[in-house]
């Protein structure tokens, strides 16, 4: 693991492990390492992993931060590099290599993670982090995107669905049921359209969810029948349900 | 139909500064709330410019309908989402150039929540650990999968809710506005009945107060307003080791109309029961 050695001139303040990806040096006290000198600016310098290696980066400090006698902006750490800030120095030492940026992340002490500030991951790190995770338990690396809603679309189990009306008064003969949300009644907001002078506003809304489709009432429950039975609350729709909204009748079917 | 709008944003007890950043818009229905990550005031940086962009994108939209969608607009989604999330893409673009400019904003992101309601239809979108939920019938749902690892973990069955709570890696999302040039925006849309709640949160609010508390602030006989005060105030009694913030969108019966209204409707009808 890498290290920092703290210095005020010869004599040796402290060594400091580097567990965390990133290390705040500065003299407030919300710092990773706190340098109590007015030489120091309040966040000074920050050290960070970048792929493989630790980079020194001075955060606009007053009086500079000094890598090996030079003033740097940013610059990338190698073993033995002195670091100056005001009086203090800090001796950068890579023992056994720095650690991999998720082992550091998991390796990090408890109290010092609980609710410190919210980190993420890259694309590249996402998917090692996670292959690694998974393949663990589970022995799979396959879809590692991260992707959870199911946002349809995509995967063979992911069916449409369609009504065919059979009777009564509509906009068109047959629906797709591609949306998200397909609304059932008189509204303008409705893609399934009921004619007629008392069709409900909005009879009942189809959710379409990973692959199948619910059928839920609108706010008047009531208006709508699936199966003969009034509908009072949300349920799956199957293939041949019968939806029926006063005198229109609606097949729901998946497609082939 | 009428619908209570309720906000507040709070640094918490412990950080030093907030940030988090919302915006409701009462004309567009808009509701949207970004928690910001990054060293020093970066972090409020990203937040800010997340909400601004989103907000500006939509408003601009709402003047001129014709406005491309930014990302390209998914067939599934009515065009109010797919709005939404043209101003998130937007937004995600904003703040990673942005944090390429200055070696101080470098490595800021946000997450986002934005919910927009077009009658009963709520559009919902997000990227990161904030959260969308849906109280309905006394009943606390959430609308939204975090972005982040442990949730990740979860839901493939290595670790359970509970020890995902636990977790060391708890602050590790796996998806932010700014990390990357692009970015993938969750979308969903819901309809909505009179009476539900909706509530958008940053996490300073859901790591602190579990949902078994939260359910019943909402329940209480509190305005919009009040209730968001009494969040963020439990959040603060378990801690408030975060900045927390909450918007509550309530969609309310109308009051009852005047005896004269309802005798007219009597005689010249309108919504009647439909005869099956």
């Amino acid at each position: 693991m890498a290290k920092l050695i703290l210095k005020f001139e010869a004599a040796v303040l402290k060594e400091i492990p580097l567990k965390k990806t990133s290390l705040s040096i500065g003299r407030s006290p919300g710092n990773d390492v706190v340098i109590d000198n007015l030489a120091v600016s309040g966040h000074h310098a920050r050290l960070s992993i970048d792929e493989d290696h630790y980079v020194l980066e001075d955060m606009n400090s007053l009086n500079g931060t000094f890598l090996n006698n030079q003033r740097i902006r940013r610059s990338t750490l190698k073993d033995g590099d002195e670091i100056v800030i005001g009086k203090h120095s800090l001796v950068y030492r890579e023992e056994g290599g720095i650690m991999p940026r998720d082992m550091v992340e998991a390796t990090q002490p408890a109290q010092q993670r609980s609710m410190d500030s919210t980190m993420v991951l890259d694309t590249k790190q996402r998917r090692e982090f996670l292959a690694k995770a998974t393949s663990v338990s589970t022995g799979s690396t396959g879809e590692l995107t991260g992707e959870a809603t199911g946002v349809p679309g995509a995967g063979a189990k992911d069916r449409l669905g369609c009504l065919i009306v059979l009777d009564g008064k509509t906009d068109q003969r047959e629906y797709i049921l591609t949306s998200k949300l397909t609304v059932i009644g008189k509204s303008d907001m409705a893609s399934v359209k009921l004619k007629g002078w008392f069709a409900p506003r909005v009879a009942a809304v189809i959710n379409r969810r990973e692959g199948g489709y619910t059928i839920a009432p609108s706010d008047k429950a009531g208006a709508a029948k699936v199966n003969s039975e009034v509908l009072s609350a949300s349920r799956e729709l199957k293939e041949g349900d019968m939806i029926q909204i006063g005198r229109v009748k609606m097949q729901f079917n998946f497609r082939e | 139909m009428q619908i209570a709008v309720g906000a507040r944003s709070d640094t918490g007890l412990v950080r030093q500064n907030n940030e988090d950043q919302y915006a409701v818009d009462l004309s567009l229905n808009l509701y949207v709330l970004c928690d910001g990550m990054g060293g020093q005031a970066a972090g409020e940086v990203a937040s800010k410019l997340g909400v601004d962009t989103i907000l500006e994108h939509c408003r601009q939209a709402a003047q001129d309908p014709a406005l491309e969608v930014f990302g390209g607009a998914k067939s599934e989604f009515s065009e109010m989402t797919n709005r939404l999330a043209s101003g998130i893409r937007l937004s995600n673009k904003a703040i990673h150039e942005a944090a390429d400019k200055s070696p101080t904003t470098s490595g800021m992101g946000s997450t986002v929540v934005a919910a927009r309601l077009n009658g009963n239809i709520l559009s919902v979108a997000h990227v990161g650990d904030s959260r969308i939920y849906l109280f309905r019938e006394g009943e606390l749902r959430q609308l939204t999968q975090d972005h982040s690892l442990v949730m990740e973990q979860v839901r493939r069955g290595l670790i359970s809710p509970e020890e995902a709570e636990q977790s060391e890696l708890a602050n590790v999302i796996m998806r932010a506005l700014g990390a990357e040039p692009t970015v993938e925006v969750d979308l969903d849309e819901h309809w909505l009945n009179e009476g539900d709640q909706i509530l958008l949160c940053s996490d300073g609010l859901t790591r602190m107060v579990p949902d078994a508390q939260i359910a019943p602030v909402l329940t209480e006989p509190y305005t919009a307003q009040q209730a968001c005060e009494r969040l963020v105030e439990l959040a603060n009694e378990h801690g408030g080791e975060d900045n927390v913030t909450v918007i509550l969108v309530r969609l309310e019966a109308d009051p009852p109309p005047a005896w004269w209204k309802k005798a007219l409707h009597t005689v010249l009808g309108g919504d009647h029961q439909w005869q099956n």
